[in-house]
């Protein structure tokens, strides 16, 4: 007889660590595929390069410098975080995660996924970012606080969105339709936080800002967990 | 906890398609030790009875009551308890039976049993297998891991949506034997419309077009 | 049946009161002139495109809850009306801000709200019109709806934040000026809300049951 794991620990951990299972298998599918991360990076470094080549060092304004990374960062946050169920969807394994994990599990363990996918493509185009428009004073603590708190919204609202999406046709197209106008509050307050990141001497000095983009991140999260499970079920 | 699965029971089951009916008023109940076979030509909705029996998908009318001698309550419980095998229900193809495992194992929140493992794989001949991609497998093999992932975690009922396909001779008799074994312990219902799966079953549900 | 001709004929004659009124009985505003009539029409318009964003979130949620196919007719509906709405509202105060300030676009807080308003309407139809499964299109149109409507205070808040450092001086919005305190200007304003109200709620109806008869062809019971 199959016992239920005896980790003498309280739900909660028997919890994450279901939520774990399904991490570790998008990070071990991924890794053997990589579709997702080739496609996103090689879109990143293209746009970044495009945008780069075309203005080179020219542009000075704060503002501008920091609506363009937002515009390469959010393109490809619809390129990459679309794909978390319509992979799923097509290969017919979106019924074995409906057999195996509860909605709550899988929502959690996609939206670490896009995350970490996030990050690693912030993490690998800001830089070259900074260094291609000769960007000079960059407040790193503020900078790093919005970057992750905008994944952080990002990642959940584009996890739904995705699952929305995987049952529609035409999820190319329809996924940016979606997405846009829900994601414009995140988007309008991290380029403006971004640019005072990269201007301002002192930026935590008014962080109004972070504490908008955190709330997003938590009503986002739950929200969507909570809408997810009628995603779902079918 | 043992919440294993001893009663399934349907009652007044109806499915629609939009507005179109695609079956109704299907009542019946499963126990332990007893085989089922839903029964029926193509497209009179044997996957999709077999589907909501198994939860995956929910009636559009009528009630499905999953007991347990230990315990009863919402599905969700008894969910991990159930194997399913169906053409839709597939593995991932990019990790190896291992990972898949783990992963389905993990998931349900089971703690795996290598040596009841090493057993099923060795019984159905993909031992050697176990570290290569699924996505490598012919189809006969991808349809026997399939069923060694139903397994895996000694289910209280399996549901098997035409078990057979994609299976030579001595795949079939891998799959009747394992049945045969474990039939009286466990709730078994197959979809099917073929007459020798369904000799495998005890009582039969007909699902006319 | 005789009450819905008498509604309609006291509709019609109270739209024609408010078309009298906007342009013959209210003065004209100090600062805009004449320009500022459209007032009466604008914001009543805008005012009926949140309200069929609010129906439509709430039929969405009991559709969730119940699964009643005659709430998702009713989202559909609202929405449909809303999105026409949502476009008449930009389009009037395209015109308002054109004769006002010089531009049809200012990038004005409220200019950019009521875009967002109508992307998500036209997001929302473009989803239901890309899912074939009806049972799913219900489904997920009602999960779009309610996520869009949550995140909608979002924008709200951020949008005069973000874009009144931008433009000062287009904060002299339409609630800027005198003009409410005038007394006749603020009859004939609450005569014109109250009667595009009634006309919005004329239109549901008569939508809502049009839908249904369709949808009762198609099989559905509704």
């Amino acid at each position: 007889m199959i016992q239920k794991r005896k980790t003498g620990a309280t739900n909660t951990l028997n919890y994450a660590i279901k939520i774990l299972a399904v991490i570790k298998k998008d990070v071990q599918a991924e890794y053997r595929a990589r579709y997702a991360v080739n496609s996103v990076l090689l879109f990143c470094v293209t746009s970044l390069a495009v945008v780069s080549f075309s203005l080179g060092g020219t542009v000075k304004d704060p503002g501008i410098q920091a609506s363009l990374l937002w515009v390469i960062l959010f393109f490809s946050a619809m390129m990459g975080l679309s794909r978390a169920f319509i992979k799923e969807q097509d290969r017919g394994t979106m019924n074995t995660l409906r057999l195996v994990c509860e909605p709550g599990q899988v929502f959690i363990g996609k939206m670490m996924m896009n995350f970490i996918l996030l990050v690693v493509v912030m993490l690998i185009v800001t830089p070259l970012f900074i260094v291609l428009m000769n960007i000079q004073n960059i407040h790193v603590g503020y900078f790093a606080s919005v970057m992750v708190l905008s994944a952080a919204g990002l990642s959940a609202v584009c996890t739904l969105l995705s699952a929305v999406v995987a049952q529609a046709r035409a999820r190319g197209t329809l996924f940016p339709v979606l997405a846009f106008p829900v994601l414009i509050p995140v988007f309008m307050v991290a380029v403006k936080a971004t640019e005072k990141a990269i201007s301002e001497p002192s930026p935590w000095a008014n962080s109004q800002m972070l504490v908008f983009l955190g709330c997003y991140a938590v009503v986002s999260v739950i929200g969507g967990s909570y809408l997810f499970e009628y995603v779902f079920t079918e | 906890m043992n919440s294993r699965l001893d009663k399934i029971s349907l009652e007044a089951v109806e499915k629609r398609y939009g507005p179109h009916l695609i079956f109704s008023g299907v009542s019946f109940e499963v126990g332990k030790g007893d085989s089922v076979c839903f029964w029926g030509p193509n497209g009179s909705g044997k996957s999709t009875l077999l589907k909501i029996t198994a939860g995956l998908i929910s009636a559009s009318a009528g009630k499905v009551k999953y007991a347990s001698r230990t315990k009863t309550g919402p599905p969700a419980m008894y969910k991990n308890t159930i194997g399913v095998v169906a053409p839709d229900v597939l593995m991932y193809e990019e990790l190896t039976p291992e990972e898949n495992l783990e992963f389905t194992m993990n998931a349900r929140g089971f703690k795996r049993d290598s040596e009841y493992e090493a057993s099923l794989f060795a019984r159905f001949d993909l031992e050697d297998a176990r570290h290569e991609q699924v996505g490598n497998f012919s189809s006969g093999m991808k349809q026997k891991f399939h069923i060694i992932s139903a397994l895996a975690h000694k289910p209280s009922a399996l549901l098997f949506d035409e078990p057979s396909s994609y299976m030579d001779l001595s795949g079939r008799e891998q799959i009747s034997r394992i049945i045969n074994e474990m039939k009286s312990e466990i709730i078994l219902i197959i979809a099917t419309n073929d007459p020798e799966e369904k000799d495998w079953c005890n009582e039969y549900v007909e699902l006319c077009n | 049946m005789k009450l819905a001709y008498i509604g309609l004929l006291i509709s019609f004659l109270w739209m024609a009161g408010v078309l009298a009124g906007a342009f013959y009985f209210s003065p004209s505003a100090e600062i805009l002139g004449e320009t500022s009539r459209i007032i009466y029409f604008h914001v009543p318009v805008a005012w009926i495109c949140v309200l069929a964003f609010c129906m439509s979130f709430w039929f969405s949620i009991s559709y969730l809850r119940t699964r009643r196919a005659e709430l998702d007719v009713n989202a559909e509906v609202t929405a449909r009306l809303g999105l026409w709405f949502c476009i008449l509202a930009t389009i009037t105060g395209a015109v308002f801000a054109k004769s006002a300030w010089g531009m049809y676009w200012n990038w004005d807080p409220r200019e950019v709200s009521i875009t967002v308003i109508l992307l998500v309407y036209m997001a929302y139809f473009g989803l239901r019109s890309s899912v074939p499964d009806p049972e799913r299109r219900m489904k997920l149109s009602a999960v779009y709806s309610i996520m869009a409507f949550v995140l909608m205070p979002f924008l709200i808040f951020v949008v005069p934040w973000i874009y009144s450092s931008l433009h000062p001086d287009t904060i002299i919005n339409v609630q800027g000026e005198n003009k409410l305190l005038d007394g006749r200007m603020r009859m004939v304003f609450f005569f014109s809300l109250a009667g595009f109200t009634f006309v919005y709620l004329w239109m549901y109806r008569i939508s809502a049951r049009i839908e249904k008869l369709v949808r009762r062809k198609e099989g559905w019971n509704v």
